[in-house]
């Protein structure tokens, strides 16, 4: 409803005469995206699907301050109904004047500086925007949030304040996709439940201030709200699984600092569960998280080929229980490929490895652009868990992913 | 993706506290001191003298910008291209800031880098990507690695301080004198370098970059010269050849905008997701 009151909002402001011949389309792709399981899955579980998508993305500057931007997105898939979505991942109208600036509208944005987390299903601060697991199993997909968004740059220093009134959850792969963690058992997507009697609605609010260094960037994060990730209680019973989204106070801070040849990284953040009303004993107790870690580059190795060595803690102090995270206790190690060619293709290669039992993700992935205007990128992935590990469903099981997209 | 700023060929350092267009020996001298007394015999003299000469003559000009297209060419002949804003500002007594918008190839369109050149030792950078809305710093002591694929990298094309060289004349080439310069910078990526400045306006015209066993790697030529508030000069068109892999990137400049109204507030690693690309198009259509 939110969402379409912003679409409403920019489509009169685009239609005033005034503005209405400086609508810039950015960019425009088309693409598409095809999931192979080359293991046999459970019954209902097919080996993969196929997916057109389409972005585009349209920015007016409607007057020397005011501006505006829409980025609508679709995706329409073959087999999983949860991964058709329209979403429009950006429709806001921003102001700015001097070093003040107001945006208000459904917005996208990244806190995360780690490397990890934009690999491997996990956030610790970088929550504003819910993520789509039906879209991408790897949990990079970001949805739009609807926020209202103030801030004011000094020299060195940003304060952003955020107003955030309309909460959306989480999307999971369907019983019929591969990767949802059931193994096709439970529709994840159903029995929503929130603590507050407001739902959804609830309001949430966060600030931020990030201090930029020559050396280092340092941000702290204030967040108040609803957990992006729900609590799950399953029923094999129903076949289907209650959800429930709980509220968190969260202190973060992250530090992203060069050193010659080496980055330090580090997103921590502490959750306080303790808003929560009486009568929900399975919300966890206040928990910490971190991920933190270096990337060390080696330049000009094998001509102009430059290879970066990732490596990354990844801790939380809730477990790897049901309603905790596989990577409770992980390292990441990685590889980056740069060979600085025509095509600006990257290899990167990582597992994520679980330091107390048997649990590991490996991925592979390439990217490089082909001619002048498609991109392909190759994803391939596979688990190795045992059975006390939530990625145990997807024991010895592997995932190809190719993603083209075409740019006008 | 490397650094963008490319182009300036001659260009400024801001380390020294003066005012526009009146550098002078005196008013540099706390800055030329200490690297006068690095050259001791005649021939480094001659040759630092005429660096200082053309590092006199530019500077002040407060902002530049301007639009780069750049053509790759491989051994084969392939081409492949890139399209870049950049808007170059003097900041005080700092060293400059280079903020490179790319527009074009379509897939990386809007990824935006920010750069502080610094008088001695590494750089600071920030890469802007804009799918994922992120803004990261990156390794910046990677100064001879290829710039977005080029054969330039990108300690071909930033600016040029005094101090980051011990210069030499060697020789008298007809219209140019010819002056050898060794990166003081331990991560460069040649042993010495080669340059040919023209008598007539006191601008390198062509270099040649050398490695370690005294190989040619690659020559530089700089042309279509042009003179802005009758002090600074410009090349419009930049061509390096690589003699190792046979590869070949020409870079064409839009004529500098010198002086321009910009928002300073850019020029920060807090503010790239803020960038409007659109008020970049109006360069791209130049």
């Amino acid at each position: 409803m939110l969402m379409r009151a912003c679409c409403g909002v920019l489509a009169l402001c685009w239609l005033h005469p005034a503005c209405a011949t400086d609508i810039h389309l950015e960019k425009l792709y088309f693409g598409l995206e095809t999931y192979y399981y080359p293991e046999d899955g459970a019954s209902r579980q097919d080996h993969g699907s196929t997916a057109a998508v389409a972005q585009l993305e349209l920015q007016s500057a409607l007057s020397e301050r005011w501006s505006a931007r829409a980025t609508p997105f679709a995706r329409v898939d073959g087999h999983d109904s949860n991964r058709t979505i329209f979403d429009m991942r950006e429709a806001e109208i921003d102001y700015a004047k001097d070093r003040w600036r107001v945006a208000v509208g459904a917005r996208r944005l990244s806190w995360s500086v780690t490397e990890s987390v934009n690999i491997v299903p996990y956030q610790v601060v970088d929550i504003i925007n819910q993520r789509d697991l039906a879209g991408d199993p790897a949990g990079q997909e970001k949805m739009g949030a609807v926020m209202a968004m103030a801030s004011y740059q000094a020299d060195n220093t940003l304060v952003q304040a955020y107003w955030l009134p309309w909460f959306r959850p989480r999307r999971f792969p369907s019983t019929e996709a591969r990767e949802n963690p059931t193994r096709g058992q439970l529709d994840l997507n159903d029995d929503i439940h929130y603590v507050s009697g407001a739902g959804r609605y609830r309001q949430g609010a966060a600030l931020r201030l990030e201090q930029s260094f020559d050396a280092a960037n340092l941000a702290l994060i204030q967040y108040h709200g609803y957990a992006p990730q729900p609590l799950i209680e399953p029923n094999f019973a129903t076949g289907r699984a209650r959800q429930l989204y709980y509220v968190i106070d969260m202190s973060g801070v992250t530090v992203q600092a060069t050193y010659g040849k080496w980055l330090l990284k580090t997103e921590s953040a502490y959750f306080n569960t303790h808003a929560n009303p009486a009568g929900f004993p399975e919300i966890p107790a206040s928990y910490w998280a971190t991920v933190s870690g270096i990337e060390y580059t080696f330049l000009r190795v094998l001509g102009d080929s430059d290879l970066g060595v990732i490596v990354e803690w990844m801790h939380d102090s809730r477990g790897d229980g049901p309603n905790g995270t596989p990577f409770h206790n992980d390292v990441f190690a990685g590889l980056r490929w740069v060979p600085n060619d025509q095509s600006d293709s990257e290899l990167l290669g990582g597992v994520a490895r679980d330091l107390n039992k048997r649990a590991a993700v490996f991925q592979l992935q390439y990217k490089r652009r082909i001619g002048k205007r498609l991109e392909a990128e190759a994803v391939g992935r596979t688990f190795n868990a045992v059975a006390s590990s939530q990625l145990h469903s997807l024991e010895d099981d592997a995932v190809l992913l190719l993603r083209l997209r075409y740019f006008f | 993706m490397r650094a963008l700023v490319a182009a300036v060929a001659v260009s400024v350092a801001v380390a020294v506290p003066a005012l526009a267009g009146t550098y002078t020996d005196e008013s540099i001298k706390d800055y030329l001191t200490p690297i006068a007394a690095e050259h001791k015999s005649e021939e480094e003299k001659r040759g630092l003298e005429i660096y200082k000469k053309q590092y006199l003559m530019d500077e002040g000009w407060k902002t530049l910008e301007s639009r780069l297209d750049m053509v790759l060419i491989d051994a084969a002949g392939r081409e492949s291209h890139r399209t870049v804003v950049k808007r170059v500002i003097e900041d005080g007594n700092l060293p400059d800031k280079t903020l490179g918008v790319f527009l074009e190839p379509a897939d990386v369109r809007g990824t935006v880098m920010l750069t502080f050149e610094q008088s001695y030792g590494s750089d600071e950078q920030w890469l802007f990507l804009p799918s994922l809305k992120r803004t990261k710093k990156i390794n910046a002591e990677n100064k001879s690695g290829s710039f977005v694929g080029t054969e330039f990298s990108w300690e071909d094309i930033s600016t040029t301080e005094l101090t980051k060289f011990h210069y030499r004349y060697l020789r008298d080439d007809g219209d140019n004198s010819v002056v050898e310069r060794t990166p003081v910078y331990k991560f460069s990526g040649y042993a010495r370098e080669v340059t040919w400045v023209s008598k007539e306006n006191n601008q390198t015209v062509k270099i040649d970059y050398y490695d370690k066993k005294g190989d040619v790697l690659k020559t530089q030529t700089m042309g279509s010269w042009q003179h802005y508030e009758g002090r600074y000069w410009r090349p419009l068109r930049l061509e390096m050849d690589n003699h190792v892999n046979h590869k070949k990137t020409v870079i064409t400049l839009t004529p500098y905008r010198v002086g321009i109204d910009v928002d300073r507030q850019m020029f920060s690693s807090l503010g790239l997701d803020q960038i409007r690309l659109s008020d970049f198009n109006a360069v791209a259509k130049q």
